[in-house]
């Protein structure tokens, strides 16, 4: 059990992996105007539904989540984590194959599609077969070197910002709820939080730790939409696919050496965005492992990606990619909505039970 | 006499430097069992004479004379114990009994003196030497602690070695001692002489880069890691102090820092960790930005590489991998060197070598610049054993820059440091922190 | 079990190492590929001609040589172009973008489309109009007696060359103005000058990525000071005396007024005394200077309100007050109606070493 600074740096920059690739585009694209009410929105409904998960975790002794859903018995269990399971490999796919493409139309024009996904695919495979605690632990000692490189980025990014492009701040219509690209954007936010649920044996954290750390990443949240938008105007910014990469594209930092810092910014979050992978793979063998205790894990693991690695080179084009995101939209509600809401009724529920034991924690 | 004594002695006879003598101890003969070439016996003898004079009481077996510490039972400890430098005294009248003296040694052993391989600005330079007693009575001299525990075992098969196992109570983790402990006790096989053997024998993988064991000749370092929480080892015959559980801050933080201001200490550090960086980055950037991501140089800086590079028949990760392999050479060349062709050799290799190479145009001499930053770079690390590890992994990034560009040195970046948190000693992970506690408990 | 691992590690390496063998896909070396630094675009018949200045280092300094093609797209005609040249053309490093005066009054929005989405060029390049003939142009920048690569660059580079008189446009700003409902920008208009390398002589104003009027240095001074730019280091001429700007600073608060929107804008001038004739005050200064720049704004607003081109983004500060869809129209309609109260004032920072009268 070590302090919580691991799983909320864990937490915070798997996030920010995450938030500047496709989200300014779905927000951009789900409203024309005050495009703070569509993220605020999504931000309070994420942070309730945590609040939720971790809260019913707690009260379930700190136990991890599936041992919580064990406690239902285990056919209930499987059908309940079926869709988790699910979901964790369409994630998988759709990150590798999504960030490699972006990697691909950035930067390496003429290296196959293959090479790069098997780059951004085969070290968090690695990363997962050597467990979870060396994954905590390369996030930390990535995080020192790329967190300040990010930040320094991202403060330099407000270069052609035009304030006034921020008005008005109400959109009239807030026809954003009906808009498929907002259930899009909270990809963002469905892949990362489950993980509270498995780190429990390894690591604690503190409830009002993780709190503030969801805090922390509304700024990000915000800017993420807000500098493409203010840097060009919203006619110009709906026109673009990355909105917040073509933003980077144009700063002009006249005292560094480097001249187009796009690609530091955009390796920064991809070796998050690698780690998270890593650990959305080892939890998904976790659950498999959990289930039936008598697979091997290396070969699950093995398998695993083997699944992966091929439908992502099944994947051809980005409206493939897209298709995914669609389908993935009602196992993202499941997971966002109704996991937590399980996990706490579970947890109020132990909580009652006469042989309730709690694992101490260390805080 | 026993007949395990006279085959001792058979067993011993065609060494011309066994000793096999009769004397005369306090009126009773005795013989006297040993190696001459670890015990002085002339020295030995005339200090037990003057013991023997000046105790009371008659007879030998009524005077249990200082030196006589045990007795051997049978032949494999009293083997043990005259390869150890002690000498057997067997009185001839009493059967089976054995004495097992410990004599006035041969002066065999280095009188403690300065470090061969660290340099010490401001602090204490007394180094260990090779004898385990010796560095357990420095050792406890820099660490003046009652909680200082030490233990000796002995390990190995063919040649037993004995390994002494130093922890503070209260401060070092009882399991992880005792993990230690049983390990070396419980290992038969392995010959510890070497560390590779030692690290086979604690049970560590054998094919890890990073060096599970740390070691120091300053008794300073030792003390402090001792005050740390960590357990220290010596072992028979290797000057220095092998420290464990070993973590990524090692090769930045030394103790002998502290003898400096603080800011100072802190830009100290600063240094080495950014050398370090540097080792693994600068090489695997300059290919990078020269063969695959030249959009993120400068244009007048861009120019002037390419304008470097004219002529160079080669591809830059060639002509990158070239040089390096040539600046292993050298550095590997002048540790094999007497003190006396050193110095001329390093000045053929660097300079020659180096202006040499870029006249001809088989190399761009901005390369020559960022080998030779890689190169000091590298040995800003504490710990000359670490700087090989550095060294090593440089060129999974530098591969994979070549291929990949600036995303291969983040995913080899990525890749070195998942490599380093999956090594751990007995559950300490490789990368833990010193100031976040985890398996370590304060009592 | 064990072999079995074994074997699979060992494949998994020679798998990589061939891969790795047979894949350094985007691998060139720097020395192998030119960088143009210069674009230069003009309409032909059936497409467009495209101009790549190209320094060439050599072991002594640097060459510049010039290459020219056509083809019926843009990426036909450097195609065309990198297939004669003995190393690959990189269009990364491209800084300035010279378009011809015929194919900026055309309309450049294809062209612009085409920059934002091939990511090979820069979106920082600088755009550029030239008012001669391209082909004439650069080879009288290549004769020029000291070949270097950065000449035509300098010139708008802050470090070097820049004067405030000089608007700066990158590509994305073009772009943005083309989409861009309240926004128009400013381009510098260049040609090849006598004495001097280049010679500036004012600047084109763009709207909707067409050229649609010229406006003179002095009143690009404005544009730029207007957009941010500070205005340090002009020399301001009146009847009697020159000043030189050491600082520039806008205010502007934008209202409705019923159905006319108003705008009311204070430009702050620091300026440091340089050149006194006569008996004149500082007083008289002043005033003179405010006079002038207040004329010199009036006319250029009516040029570009007449030309439809909002090249003040004076829209923007109407996002407030306006909803979205009126704004769509803003260059239609509420742009001509727009009245704006302007008001130079002037401070004296100092007056040098010699004294002058206040009053």
């Amino acid at each position: 059990m070590s302090r919580s600074v691991h799983v909320l740096l864990f937490y915070f920059v798997a996030h920010l992996g995450l938030i500047f690739f496709i989200y300014p585009e779905d927000i951009i694209a789900c409203a024309e105007e005050g495009h703070w009410v569509p993220i605020l929105v999504g931000f309070a409904v994420h942070v309730f539904f945590l609040w939720l998960f971790v809260k019913g975790l707690s009260l379930g002794g700190n136990r991890d989540m599936v041992s919580l859903y064990l406690g239902l018995g285990k056919a209930p269990a499987v059908l309940l984590l079926l869709p988790v399971f699910v979901y964790y490999a369409m994630v998988d796919v759709i990150t590798v194959r999504a960030y490699s493409e972006i990697v691909s139309i950035v930067f390496l024009e003429k290296t196959p599609l293959w090479a790069v996904m098997a780059l951004l695919f085969l070290i968090p495979v690695w990363l997962a077969n050597a467990g979870i605690r060396p994954i905590f632990y390369a996030t930390a000692l990535v995080a020192i070197v790329c967190l300040p490189l990010f930040l320094f980025i991202f403060a330099a990014s407000f270069q052609s910002v035009d304030w006034r492009y921020f008005f008005p701040l109400f959109d009239r219509h807030y026809g954003f709820l009906w808009d498929s690209s907002f259930y899009k954007s909270f990809f963002a936010f469905a892949g990362v939080f489950l993980f509270l649920g498995f780190v429990q044996p390894y690591f604690t954290f503190r409830i009002r730790g993780l709190m503030w750390a969801s805090v922390l990443l509304v700024p990000f949240f915000l800017f993420s939409v807000y500098i493409p938008v203010l840097t060009f105007g919203e006619a110009t910014a709906s026109n673009f696919h990355y909105p917040f990469v073509v933003t980077l594209d144009t700063l002009q930092i006249n005292w560094l050496m480097f001249e187009r810092v796009t690609v530091f910014f955009l390796m920064s979050l991809l070796t998050f965005v690698m780690l998270l992978v890593a650990l959305v793979l080892w939890q998904s063998v976790e659950l498999a492992v959990r289930f039936f205790p008598r697979m091997n894990r290396g070969w699950t693991l093995l398998v695993l990606s083997a699944i992966v690695f091929g439908c992502c080179l099944r994947i051809r084009s980005w409206h493939d990619i897209e298709l995914l995101f669609m389908w993935n939209t009602w196992i993202r509600a499941y997971i966002m909505l109704v996991v937590p809401a399980t996990v706490y009724w579970i947890g109020r529920r132990a909580k009652k039970e006469p042989d309730y034991e709690s694992i101490p924690t260390n805080s | 006499m026993a007949d395990w004594i006279e085959e001792l002695s058979r067993r011993f006879k065609d060494d011309i430097d066994w000793l096999d003598e009769r004397d005369d101890l306090l009126g009773e003969t005795v013989r006297l069992l040993g190696f001459g070439s670890l015990v002085d016996l002339a020295e030995t003898k005339s200090a037990v004479w003057k013991f023997a004079a000046s105790t009371p009481g008659d007879g030998l077996s009524e005077k249990r004379l200082l030196g006589f510490e045990s007795s051997a039972n049978d032949s494999k400890e009293a083997v043990q114990a005259v390869l150890d430098g002690k000498l057997l005294v067997v009185p001839e009248k009493e059967n089976g009994i054995c004495w097992v003296l410990t004599p006035v040694a041969r002066m065999l052993e280095r009188p403690v003196s300065s470090p061969n391989l660290e340099n010490v600005i401001r602090g204490p330079a007394s180094a260990f030497t090779e004898n385990v007693d010796t560095n357990i009575g420095i050792a406890r001299q820099f660490l003046r602690s009652a909680m200082l525990k030490v233990d000796v075992v002995r390990t190995g098969r063919d040649s037993p070695t004995r390994v002494a196992i130093l922890y503070m109570a209260g401060r070092a983790d009882p399991d992880f001692v005792r993990k230690l402990d049983e390990n070396l006790r419980t290992n038969k096989i392995e010959d510890v002489s070497t560390l590779q053997g030692l690290i086979a024998a604690l049970g560590y993988p054998k094919r890890s880069l990073i060096t599970k064991l740390n070691s120091t000749e300053l008794p300073s370092e030792a003390a402090c890691m001792l005050r740390k929480g960590k357990v220290i080892l010596f072992v028979d015959r290797m000057p220095y102090a092998l420290i464990m559980p070993t973590l990524l801050w090692d090769l930045f933080a030394l103790e002998s820092d502290q003898n400096f201001p603080v800011y100072i200490m802190y830009g100290i550090r600063a240094i080495r960790v950014i050398g370090a960086l540097m080792t693994i980055l600068l090489p695997a950037l300059y290919v990078a930005l020269v063969a695959i991501n030249p959009e993120a140089l400068r244009i007048q800086l861009a120019l002037s590489v390419a304008q470097s590079r004219e002529g160079v028949p080669y591809p830059a990760f060639l002509e990158t991998l070239t040089m390096l392999l040539v600046l292993e050479l050298i550095l590997e060349g002048s540790i094999r060197l007497p003190k006396s062709v050193g110095p001329t050799i390093t000045m053929v290799g660097g300079i020659i070598l180096g202006q040499a190479v870029v006249s001809a145009k088989l190399v761009s001499n901005l390369l020559i610049i960022v080998l030779a930053a890689t190169t000091i770079a590298n040995s800003t690390i504490a710990g000359f054993q670490n700087s090989y590890a550095i060294r090593v992994l440089k060129y999974v990034t530098l591969v994979l820059s070549a291929i990949f560009g600036i995303i291969g040195i983040f995913a080899g970046f990525l890749a070195i440091c998942g490599y380093l948190a999956s090594q751990s000693t007995y559950g300490v992970n490789y990368l833990q922190f010193p100031g976040w506690k985890d398996e370590v408990r304060h009592e | 079990m064990r072999a079995f691992q074994r074997i699979l590690k060992l494949a998994a390496a020679l798998g990589l190492t061939v891969a790795a063998g047979t894949g350094c896909w985007d691998y060139k070396d720097i020395n192998h590929r030119s960088l143009p630094v210069v674009l230069g675009l003009q309409t032909v018949e059936e497409g467009y001609r495209v101009f790549l200045k190209l320094p060439e280092p050599k072991e002594k300094g640097t060459d510049v040589k010039v290459v020219s093609s056509e083809g019926h797209t843009i990426t036909k005609a450097i195609d065309q172009m990198a297939m004669n040249l003995e190393s690959e053309v990189d269009l990364l490093h491209l800084k300035i973008i010279l378009v011809h005066v015929n194919l900026a009054q055309m309309g450049m929005g294809d062209v612009f489309e085409f920059f934002m989405r091939a990511r090979d060029i820069s979106p920082k390049a600088l755009v550029v109009i030239c008012d001669e003939e391209l082909e004439p142009f650069f080879r009288k920048i290549g004769q020029r007696a000291d070949p270097n690569v950065s000449n035509l660059f300098d010139f708008f580079e802050k470090n070097a060359g820049w004067s405030p008189q000089i608007a700066l446009s990158r590509v994305w700003q073009v772009y943005r103005s083309v989409h861009s409902y309240t926004r128009d920008v400013v381009v510098p208009i260049i040609r090849s000058g006598g004495r001097t390398t280049i010679e500036h002589i004012g600047s084109a104003v763009i709207r909707n990525g067409r050229m649609v009027g010229r406006i003179s240095p002095d009143e690009t001074l404005l544009f730029n000071v207007f957009n941010g730019e500070s205005g340090q280091g002009k020399i301001e001429v009146m009847k009697n005396a020159s000043v030189m700007i050491s600082g520039t600073r806008v205010k502007r608060r934008g209202w409705m007024d019923g159905d006319t929107p108003r705008l009311a804008a204070t430009l702050n001038l620091s300026v440091d005394l340089i050149e006194l004739k006569e008996e004149m005050t500082e007083d008289q200064v002043m005033r003179q200077l405010s006079e002038q720049f207040k004329s010199r704004f009036d006319r250029l607003f009516e040029q570009v309100r007449k030309e439809k081109a909002d090249i003040f983004a004076f829209g923007q500060d109407f996002r407030r007050c306006i909803p979205r869809e009126r704004l769509r129209d803003w260059r239609e309609e509420d742009y001509g109606r727009l009245k704006v109260d302007f008001r130079a004032r002037v401070d004296i920072e100092n007056d040098g070493y010699i004294k002058t009268k206040q009053k």
